[in-house]
């Protein structure tokens, strides 16, 4: 399996490298992945949540919003 | 010192030149030959030229049809903007560095930013380091020190398509944190999003050298460009 590509462009010389991640960026790119898509998945849950929670209490957003105000 | 140079004369076949025409008494390569280190020979009318002493350490040469020689040597107006860099934005990351030190603060714009997978949002990370983000998107905040700092974010992702203005006050102190700040929006599905946030790079005793910008999950897809300023 082929790894992901990084970019690497050195202002100083113009230079621009493509490579694939080494072995140390590989796999801390690969925990904060896993990482990211669970703190997404958890920020659109409570998102989904809260809009829900909204929808019984037969309130808007902006409504909420005033009343915390 | 004015030094004419000779009417432009016709010459014939068979013409011989002496020493005398070659050196000259009207002025000739001997005359414009420099008495110092950074003379320049300046026109200052038809057939003349004019020495031009070289200004000071920066100062550069600027038109001014005022003087002899219709130029001066100025010291330019601190201030401005200067493009450093161009960079596509592709892969996993891209990382700009070896950033210029030359200047008081960076501004940066992603234009055309699409990144894959639908990620919720745009990280930079500083020398590879971590930062501080208080992130606003829509209608919610959130806070927190991450594995960079929140570019752009759209919860329940797809923040894709989007431009993001950013900067970073201070990037070659070496005795304070570097503020970050940055400012966007896009459509990542069928409404907009306004998106701000700030921040700051946290290690006090490092210049900001180098910028990574990645996705927060996937990779670019090769049509976004990031342009990095340097401000004075």
């Amino acid at each position: 399996m082929t790894r992901p590509i990084i970019r690497i462009h050195n202002m100083e010389t113009d230079e621009i490298i493509d490579r694939e991640m080494n072995d140390e960026e590989f796999t801390k790119w690969q925990e904060e992945q896993a990482i990211q898509i669970a703190a997404d998945e958890a920020k659109a849950k409570a998102e989904a949540d809260k809009a829900a929670l909204l929808v019984r209490l037969g309130l808007t957003e902006d409504e909420l919003k005033t009343i915390l105000g | 010192m004015a030094v004419g140079f000779p009417t432009k004369v016709t010459y014939a076949n068979g013409d011989v030149f002496s020493a005398s025409d070659i050196n000259d008494t009207n002025g000739t390569i001997n005359l414009i030959n420099p008495s110092a280190k950074g003379d320049l020979f300046a026109g200052s009318a038809a057939n003349t030229y004019t020495k031009l002493s070289v200004g000071t350490n920066g100062q550069v040469l600027s038109a001014a049809s005022g003087e002899a020689t219709g130029l001066q040597w100025v010291t330019p107006v601190s201030g401005g903007m200067t493009l450093l860099s161009t960079t596509s934005l592709t892969g996993a990351s891209t990382t700009v560095s070896s950033i210029s030190q030359a200047y008081t603060r960076l501004l940066g714009v992603i234009h055309s930013g699409y990144s894959s997978a639908g990620a919720a949002g745009w990280k930079m990370t500083v020398n590879g380091n971590a930062c501080s983000s208080l992130y606003n998107s829509g209608t919610t905040t959130w806070s927190n020190t991450d594995s960079g700092f929140w570019l752009a974010y759209s919860v329940g992702g797809g923040f894709t398509g989007a431009s993001v203005t950013f900067t970073i006050d201070s990037y070659t102190k070496t005795d304070s944190t570097k503020p970050i700040s940055s400012f966007g929006g896009g459509r990542p599905s069928t409404v907009d999003v306004a998106y701000s946030a700030s921040g700051h790079y946290p290690t006090k005793a490092t210049a900001v050298t180098s910028l990574t910008f990645a996705p927060s999950t996937g990779s670019w897809n090769g049509s976004g460009v990031v342009l990095l300023y340097g401000v004075k």
